[in-house]
């Protein structure tokens, strides 16, 4: 038997061709994958940066407009009947720091001069209490909120604010009456004052259509602090909230590092490392979408996002930012994982295959062993039997029948010939006997006659049955190769669908973090709108308490009261209906995970049932040349068994010829010897079992 | 006559207080627990830097006391004799309007341990008018004087 290298043979042909072609397939597929969901996850987190910063933005407006309404209305109770009731005016402010200390740090009053005509009286009267006017009788109270050095305790004190006139929060409001035509609310650019970071919230009172003077608190801004470490703990992103002229007024990054060594708070943008930055952080307008942009920070020194929202109300400006390597990181993390695992399958997968080529190889060699035996002559060899079902197995046991048909096929020639020798030799021996014997003889002949046509006809239903398994084979290998064409468009829409699958359960995802943002934005309102309920309970008890001047009063009280409870009752509408689109949200969630995994175990079904199917295909195409070869033995000996019927026949013709024709006895007989011994010698290469 | 009041819930009942006997609505505030005061006396809190008691007024009226809810509130009533402040835990407050007063007709039921006095023509009916002395027992009072004299 000639020797098969291991590239020519069946399991290197499998590597090379069937193997190596999928390995390459596969991690193409997988580098794709990888590169796909890396994408998305650095999308997902530029999106959460500006959702942080539009909500920071949305807190930061809502704040604002709060203490906006306070100071709108302080100014509709002063234009609504308490204009001129310097008294209950100065206990109405003084009841607003009490009540919101320590969120605001003071609450004032500053009429113009003589704006009521009663600066003369009241200071010679005293009437509207001590520290409440200026040296000229000016109304002008300021009352203000001071810690005890006891024990932290608030206490309340007023003094005349003097020279407001150059002041913004006297200047603002008076010169938007002017432009406007109407009393609205104005907030001041961020000042320090005694420590505290604070602005001012002030609105004009319009008496008789003429400017009468400006009320308003004074606001601290140490909570902005709480918006920025807020999102800093809960995103891992840096927040910078600036006024609307460009200050720092919060950031939770290192102030000392930013503006090189000095205090960041108050300082102006252009002043700071970010001042290359500015231009893009200022120009962001209010009410668009977040300004999402890449940069080298002049900071860390590193590629950051930075995503920035200017509020509507006012124009503050928020800046988030977070590093790219922060960002990309978990992406990285995935993207190894997947590499990994892919890596492994594919491992596994080739030394299955080799596996399984290497006993199909062992099982084929000993089948083409055995026939090499045979071909030789050698029938001693018992030809092991095989409890294999497939194709290889059905082989060894078809190589096992022909070697039994072979055994007896040529034990019997040479029985025959013996018989035939024997018989030859005493005709030889006793020609007088030869007419008495020509019966025995021929009968003899008839039995070998008979003989090789049962060989002839075993020849002949083995060479049917192999072709028969060699028709069945290609038949297999047919049904094998369109089964193969059939999965791999099963397995092309599979992993179309898939992908599909995973976009669907991307967007669910995202309308899911959307509606839980919505969630703490209606927490928020509700909030205020309980606050501002509380407001109006108390702004109606001062009212009632101021008598008659409050009548007014009492009316707005009322109001805001109606607009909380409606504000209210509209918030747990949006809640109830925010919960349930979040219960459906989930459980739609649920089922598409659910379906993207039935899918994946679909894809990977498939791709094994046409590995197996590609193995069977090869498996039977080998197993048809085999079939090929001993078919065509097979024929060569039918041939062969049909020569020595067609010698026997001749024989017994000659054995008749014999009674005819006597005297040509002894050269017939010569005849005959020379054919046993011809027959002897072309059976006598072939070795039989005991 | 009409007056001014803010109609509020505790333990199931509607009562209404007359707005010049508040000195402000708060909302549910953090307060510290005394020992040796009734059970209707939560504890102490402090108040434009002063302990004032809070007196939870379910427990006054007999009732159950809930659970803590967003919509609690804290009455802040002022006293008169003795002159003092304290602290009234409320269910809720549901409104702020001015009433009609019946001076003592028509008492359709009478609100737990509290006396058949004015009472406000509201839609909830006909609510018991009750001032800090209707609320306050003596023994409560001493309780209470006992308690800010510890604080």
């Amino acid at each position: 038997m000639s020797h098969v290298s291991f590239m020519r043979g069946l399991s290197g042909r499998l590597l090379f061709l069937g193997v190596l072609p999928a390995i390459i397939a596969i991690a193409a597929i997988v580098a794709l994958s990888v590169a796909a969901q890396r994408r998305s996850l650095s999308r997902g987190e530029e999106r959460v940066l500006a959702a942080s910063a539009a909500g920071a933005a949305a807190e930061l407006r809502v704040r604002i407009e709060r203490w906006n309404d306070i100071a709108q209305t302080m100014a509709q109770a002063q234009m609504q009947g308490m204009f001129g009731q310097r008294k209950a005016g100065s206990e109405f402010t003084r009841s607003l720091v009490e009540s919101f200390s320590p969120q605001i740090v003071g609450a004032f009053i500053a009429y113009e001069r003589d704006a009521d005509g009663q600066d003369a009286a009241s200071l010679k009267s005293g009437d509207s209490g001590p520290g409440t006017l200026d040296a000229a009788g000016r109304f002008v109270p300021y009352w203000h909120a001071d810690a005890d050095s006891s024990g932290g305790a608030l206490s309340v004190a007023v003094r005349p604010r003097i020279g407001m006139e150059t002041m913004a929060f006297y200047q603002a409001p008076k010169a938007q009456l002017a432009s406007l035509g109407k009393p609205e609310p104005v907030v001041t650019e961020p000042f320090e004052k005694g420590g505290i970071l604070m602005v001012s919230h002030a609105c004009p009172i319009v008496i008789g259509g003429k400017f009468a003077g400006v009320v308003g608190v004074d606001r601290s801004l140490t909570t902005l602090a709480t918006i920025a470490d807020s999102i800093r703990s809960r995103v891992g992103a840096d927040v910078f909230i600036l006024s609307p002229q460009g200050r720092f007024v919060a950031a939770t990054a290192d102030g000392d590092a930013i503006a090189g060594g000095a205090s960041l708070a108050m300082r102006p943008l252009s002043e700071t490392k970010f001042g290359g930055l500015a231009a893009r952080w200022m120009s962001v307008t209010s009410g668009g979408d977040v300004d999402l942009f890449e940069e080298i920070d002049p900071v860390l020194a590193e590629p950051c996002v930075y995503a920035v929202e200017r509020t509507s109300a006012e124009g503050w400006v928020v800046v988030a930012r977070r590093s790219k390597a922060e960002i990309m990181h978990e992406a990285d993390i995935a993207m190894f994982r997947h590499v990994t695992i892919g890596t492994v399958l594919m491992i596994a997968g080739a030394g299955t295959m080799l596996l399984i080529a290497r006993g199909i190889s062992t099982r084929v060699k000993g089948a083409a062993a055995a026939a090499d035996r045979i071909a030789r002559g050698d029938l001693t060899i018992q030809v092991p039997d095989s409890a294999n079902t497939d194709e290889t197995g059905s082989l060894m046991r078809s190589m096992r029948s022909m070697d039994a048909n072979l055994n007896t096929l040529v034990g019997n020639v040479k029985q025959a010939g013996i018989r035939l020798n024997s018989t030859a030799t005493e005709i030889a021996a006793t020609s007088k006997q030869q007419e008495a014997s020509t019966a025995t003889f021929g009968a003899a002949s008839n039995q070998i006659a008979a003989a090789v046509k049962e060989i002839t006809a075993t020849g002949q239903d083995l060479v049917r049955t192999m072709e028969s398994v060699n028709r069945i084979g290609q038949e297999t290998a047919a049904l094998a190769a369109a089964g193969k064409t059939g999965l791999q468009g099963m397995e092309a829409v599979m992993q179309e669908l898939s992908q599909g699958t995973r976009s669907i359960a991307d967007k669910l995802g995202a309308i899911s973090e959307r509606s839980q943002k919505i969630t703490a934005v209606i927490t928020t309102i509700a909030k205020v709108a309980d606050q501002t309920n509380i407001l109006s309970i108390n702004a109606a008890i001062e009212a009632e308490k101021a008598g008659e001047i409050g009548a007014g009063f009492l009316v707005i009280a009322r109001e805001i009261r109606r607009l909380a409870d409606q504000t209210a009752s509209a918030t747990l509408d949006i809640e109830q209906i925010v919960q349930q689109m979040q219960t459906a949200v989930s459980a739609g969630v649920m089922e598409m995970d659910r379906f993207s995994q039935q899918v994946r175990h679909g894809v990977r079904d498939v791709a094994t049932a046409g590995t197996q199917l590609t193995e069977i295909i090869t498996r039977v195409n080998d197993s048809t040349e085999s079939f090929t070869q001993v078919n065509e033995s097979m024929q060569s000996q039918s041939e062969g068994v049909q020569q020595i019927s067609e010698a026997m026949a001749s024989l017994v013709a000659n054995a008749n010829q014999t009674a005819q024709s006597a005297h040509e006895f002894g050269r017939a007989a010569g005849d005959l010897q020379s054919a046993i011994a011809v027959l002897r010698e072309a059976v006598a290469r072939f070795k039989l079992r005991e | 006559m009409s007056v001014l009041a803010v109609i509020w819930r505790a333990g199931g009942t509607v009562l209404a207080t007359e707005a010049r006997a508040l000195v402000e609505v708060l909302p549910p505030l953090a307060w510290r627990p005394s020992a040796g005061l009734p059970e209707s006396v939560r504890g102490t809190f402090v108040h434009r830097g002063l302990t004032l008691p809070l007196v939870d007024a379910a427990a006054l009226l007999g009732a159950p006391q809930p659970p803590d809810r967003m919509m609690n509130r804290v009455l802040v009533i002022r006293l008169r004799e003795p002159p003092r402040s304290m602290g009234l835990w409320v269910e809720c407050v549901l409104d702020v309007s001015r009433f009609e007063i019946r001076e003592g007709a028509e008492p359709a039921e009478r609100a737990g341990p509290l006396p058949n006095g004015p009472r406000a023509q509201t839609r909830w009916g006909l609510v018991p008018l009750v001032g800090p002395s209707d609320l306050l027992t003596d023994a409560l009072m001493d309780a209470l004087t006992r308690a800010e004299a510890a604080a």
